[in-house]
């Protein structure tokens, strides 16, 4: 036997016997092998140490292997049903796993998702737990530019899989290509996609891998992001994984920041969505790459992209001249859009836009023709842009001079002020960024919810932001805003008061600063149900906006809408028609038929509807449809919504029930396309249009559509959503209706419980709902009871909407049917009056 | 490798079994792939599941005797890991390709699971330890990958059960060392 072998041999010796022996008799062996071989002792030693440690990890690697074997075979999964969903077939297949189109199993109506496997090893265990932990945030990204997480799980295998909106469309560069789009509707379909992405980091979701793969516009021509926050889970946290992590970026369209490894932040995404406008526009990738591994990530920390224009001109093969197209289009890209897209471009992340709302606002302003932030603030770009908007005024000679000049005076002050506006932007940025992107956000392996990121940052601002009250006031605005996102209107108003406070004392009562501290005040007290303090705020707001703008300006306008919503809310709907018919009369003077015009003639409808002016109702809706659909021009949820509500108001004016329910399955239709089937807006359509038919005499349908709006209750829509207290209610009613009352009070009674722990006390929903059950009662003979509800129901109504509302005389009706019933004529004939027209 | 037993009989069966490899490797991916699209709540991959189950199958087709059980697992074991080690070195090309998906969460994305190197790192430890002792890789295979008992080892090796206890608590010590190191 060799030397070695002998050794070996020896070793096995020394290690089987310390393995039978006690701690004593081993320490003892060890020592006396050590006397005469000090390197084999310790080698023995080691492997005693091994055995003790060894947790398993043959088994752990050959199950992982095995699981991604099985992975790997995925035609065998279709038919496969995982937890609601049934997989129907690959659709894709990826890096990541691979990709089934699934159907609901257990649900009454079609619907689809996209099934993700995720292969082993894509997600660590312990970035799972906490993609778990962070599921309900991105469950709760609902936006229509997003296609939404579903579901998630792991099959019986431990294979992990996610659920996702299913979209049907087209990569988003595939789109603009096939449908040959205009270089102003390219940068349109951008804008929609920043809007998508600015929604998700409102909701402190970074997406992290915005390239056209996961932007796909649909048939409708409606961009939808995949994959929002999900980059973040891959291949993190493991030790080595950094270098993981940074392989499953897709390089052309990550930034240098990520590339380096260091953190991504919000201003990541506006990098990709830099690259993602430069291909669009020009065709090209900012970068022209090394060959050889690590080229593109090479080019993308060091090159400094070339302008979009002179890309778009370069480009001809074997040095031949530019096409004139090619000419034509660098002549159009030359000037702000090369300074859009190669600000997006920086390396420096503070560098940037310093949020994506900037990168769309300056792509906005590009295409009204107003200056661009993206430039240095030279008074001849501005004087050059005031010119080219105001071409034809500018030839009327002096007088037109004599404007410029002034203009210039303005647009060069504003231009200070944006300076100094976007360095505050920078700083509140920074702080939000810092909090929220600390290094290690995960503390003792579990996950730090939103909630608990803000409160963190609440505590963090006093000691950080010390002398700095301008970026305070802006970071508590931005924290109350979130928590108002999130429904914690509590948590989010004494930020806001705060916020307010600081504005004033920084900029003095008159800044446009503190009226939007006051518009954000307004707007979650009448959230949560303080209209009456959401009164002043409001007034303020617009006394700040007129006397900053004069009487005819959009902002001013949209500063009467909020008070007019805020009157509505609060029950004063003549001072609430007043205020929506100024803003009204400023929209018309400007001709600004926009969307904020939508709105107001939108909630004029609402108010005179609700006052029972039924006439005026619907012709200022038919408007506001008319204006939104010449606003968006394709579905949109604000589309939608005018619809629903000019359906209403067409049914309740002019009982005309083929043009109701057209526009409701239009509508119906609409939001299912784009907001998905599980929407909240979805519920409300069902329920608007089970209320009509149950109207118009078809209990058994309507009764229908109110428990297909239930079914949507849960996660997206909870209880103390105004939708399932009415939802119960019409199905009780319509119970009722089909002749079934003991059918219909648990539905009622439960109704008004889901009411009354969600709303305020004296709502008249509150009364209506005991109006209706008391009607119940009756229809069971049970007297005193029902009189007792009906009474008080029929009391409350004529207190909250007036004694000629139309549901006051509902419930007055009720009370004297009650009586006729019961045999008490006199009052029956009392009541009757009251509820006659 | 060393002759796993002297009697003539063994040898006989033992090259018997040799022609079977290929079937075996055939049989085993079979097996996986079907493993995935079973709707077996308790089910979950195990090589040594597979493993069983193929011996069961190639055993009704071939009519081998329940004599050569314990072989064919061991052989079986040593084809197990052999597809379990073509499967991450694929999966290690596959990453360098990657097809572009309509709907995709990393869409040309390289892949470099954890558990793939692993496989690949074992694999190679397994080569190592088989240099300085061969019986050792065999007991790991039959005892981990084939999930066969001490004394259905100690039967193939024609060792003690307590030499296969110590064999395999050595080399599990000697590879997480490896591994972890």
């Amino acid at each position: 036997m060799s030397a070695p072998r002998e050794r070996w041999e020896r070793l096995k010796d020394l290690f089987g016997r310390a393995l039978e022996s006690g701690p004593a008799e081993r320490e003892a062996l060890l020592a006396e092998a050590a006397g005469s071989e000090p390197d084999l002792a310790q080698e023995a030693r080691d492997l005693l140490v091994a055995h003790e440690n060894d947790g398993g990890l043959l088994e752990e690697i050959m199950l992982s292997e095995g699981r991604g074997l099985l992975a790997s075979a995925p035609e065998a999964l279709a038919g496969r049903r995982l937890g609601a969903w049934e997989l129907v077939a690959p659709i894709g297949h990826g890096g990541m796993g691979t990709v089934f189109l699934a159907r609901r199993a257990d649900a009454a109506y079609e619907s689809l998702a996209a099934v993700k496997l995720v292969r082993p090893g894509i997600f660590s265990a312990e970035s799972l737990l906490r993609f778990r932990a962070e599921r309900q945030a991105l469950a709760n990204l609902n936006h229509p530019g997003t296609a939404r997480l579903l579901d998630g799980g792991s099959t019986p295998e431990g294979v992990p899989y996610l659920v996702m909106e299913y979209v049907d469309g087209v990569p988003i560069d595939e789109y603009a290509g096939a449908h040959n789009l205009s270089l102003e509707k390219r940068i349109a379909l951008v804008r929609e996609v920043c809007d998508a992405v600015a929604f998700a980091h409102r909701h402190l979701i970074v997406h992290r891998d915005l390239k056209p793969a996961n932007i796909l516009v649909t048939e409708s021509g409606q961009p939808k992001l995949l994959d929002f926050g999900i980059a973040k889970f891959l291949g993190d946290s493991e030790p080595g994984a950094t270098r993981a992590g940074e392989r499953l970026l897709t390089p052309e369209y990550a930034s240098p920041e990520q590339i380096r490894g260091e953190p991504v932040t919000t201003a990541s995404d506006v990098y990709s969505l830099g690259v993602l406008l430069y291909r669009l526009l020009t065709g090209r990738s900012p970068y022209r790459a090394a060959e050889g591994a690590g080229g593109i990530e090479k080019a993308v920390c060091e090159q400094q992209p070339s302008r979009p224009s002179t890309a778009v001109a370069r480009d001809e093969p074997d040095g031949e001249p530019p096409t004139p197209e090619a000419s034509r289009r660098s002549r159009r890209l030359r000037g702000d859009l090369d300074n859009i897209v190669l600000k997006a471009l920086r390396k420096e992340p503070e560098r940037r836009y310093a949020s994506v709302g900037e990168l769309s606002e300056d792509l906005r302003r590009h295409l009204a023709g107003e200056p661009v932030m993206a430039r240095g603030d030279s008074v001849g770009y501005r004087a050059s842009k005031f010119v080219s908007r105001h071409r034809v005024g500018t030839l009327l000679g002096a007088l037109a001079a004599a404007a410029l000049v002034v203009a210039l005076a303005v647009s060069l002050r504003s231009a200070a002020a944006a300076r100094r506006e976007a360095r505050k932007a920078e700083q509140i940025h920074g702080f939000v960024q810092a909090v929220l992107g600390a290094p290690s956000p995960w503390r003792d392996g579990r996950q730090v919810t939103v909630a608990e990121a803000l409160e963190r940052a609440g505590r963090r601002i006093g000691s950080e932001l010390a002398g700095q009250p301008d970026v305070e006031a802006g970071v508590r605005r931005t924290l109350g805003e979130t928590w108002a996102g999130l429904g914690l209107y509590d948590r989010a108003e004494p930020e806001l008061v705060r916020s307010l406070a600081l504005s004033r004392a920084v900029y003095g009562d008159d800044h446009e600063e503190v009226a939007r501290a006051l518009d954000a005040l307004a707007q979650v007290r009448t959230s949560r149900g303080d209209a009456a303090g959401a009164e002043a705020p409001a007034r303020e707001a617009l006394a700040i906006r007129r006397e900053r703008h004069g009487e005819e300006h959009t902002a001013v306008a949209a500063a009467w809408t909020a008070l007019g919503s805020v009157l509505q809310e609060k029950g004063d709907y003549l001072a609430a028609e007043a205020a929506h018919r100024n803003a009204l009369s400023i929209y018309r003077a400007l001709g600004a038929r926009t969307a904020g015009m939508a709105e107001t003639l939108n909630d004029l409808a609402v108010t005179l509807g609700t006052r029972g002016d039924l006439r005026g109702a619907e012709a200022y809706q038919r408007e506001a449809l008319e204006v939104i659909r010449a606003v968006y021009h394709r579905p949109h949820p604000d589309v939608a919504s005018a619809m629903t509500t000019l359906a209403s108001v067409v049914w309740d004016r002019r009982r005309d029930r083929s043009e109701a329910e057209r526009l409701y399955r239009e509508a119906l239709a609409m939001r299912r396309e784009v907001l998905g089937d599980r929407h909240p807006d979805v519920a409300w359509t069902l329920y608007n249009y089970g209320y009509m038919l149950m109207e118009a005499g078809d209990p058994a349908r309507a009764e229908g559509l109110a428990r297909e709006a239930l079914s949507l209750r849960g996660a997206t829509l909870p209880d103390s959503h105004p939708m399932v207290g009415a939802a119960l209610q019409l199905a009780g009613r319509c119970r009722m209706a089909r002749g079934d009352p003991r059918g219909a009070e648990p539905l009622l009674r439960e109704s008004l419980a889901v009411r009354r722990a969600s709303m305020p006390a004296g709502h008249w929903l509150l009364s209506s709902g005991e109006s209706v059950l008391g009607e119940c009662l009756a229809a069971q003979r049970r007297f005193p009871e029902a009189e007792r509800l009906l009474l008080s129901g029929a009391e409350g109504l004529r207190e909250k909407l007036g004694a000629e509302h139309a549901r006051t005389k509902e419930a007055a009706g009720r009370v004297a049917a009650l009586y006729m019933s019961w045999g008490r004529p006199g009052e029956a004939k009392r009541w009757g009056e009251a509820a006659s027209p | 490798m060393s002759p796993i037993d002297s009697s003539d009989s063994a040898r006989t069966s033992r090259a018997r079994l040799d022609a079977l490899m290929p079937e075996i490797y055939q049989e085993l991916r079979r097996l996986a792939s079907k493993a995935m699209s079973a709707e077996r709540r308790d089910h979950t991959l195990q090589t040594t599941a597979l493993v069983h189950e193929a011996y069961l199958h190639l055993a009704g087709v071939h009519g081998l005797s329940v004599e050569s059980r314990p072989a064919f697992l061991a052989l079986a074991a040593q084809v197990m890991r052999r597809i379990l080690v073509d499967h991450a070195r694929a999966r290690m090309a596959e990453k360098r390709g990657g097809e572009r998906t309509r709907v995709t969460l990393a869409e040309g994305v390289a892949e470099t699971p954890a558990s793939s190197l692993d496989v690949l790192a074992l694999d190679e430890a397994l080569e190592r330890l088989a240099a300085q002792d061969e019986q050792l890789v065999r007991v790991v295979e039959m005892r981990f990958v084939a999930g066969m008992s001490v004394e259905e080892t100690a039967g193939v090796l024609g060792v003690s059960s307590a030499t296969v206890k110590r064999d395999s608590a050595l080399a599990r010590a000697w590879l997480t060392r490896e591994l972890t190191a």
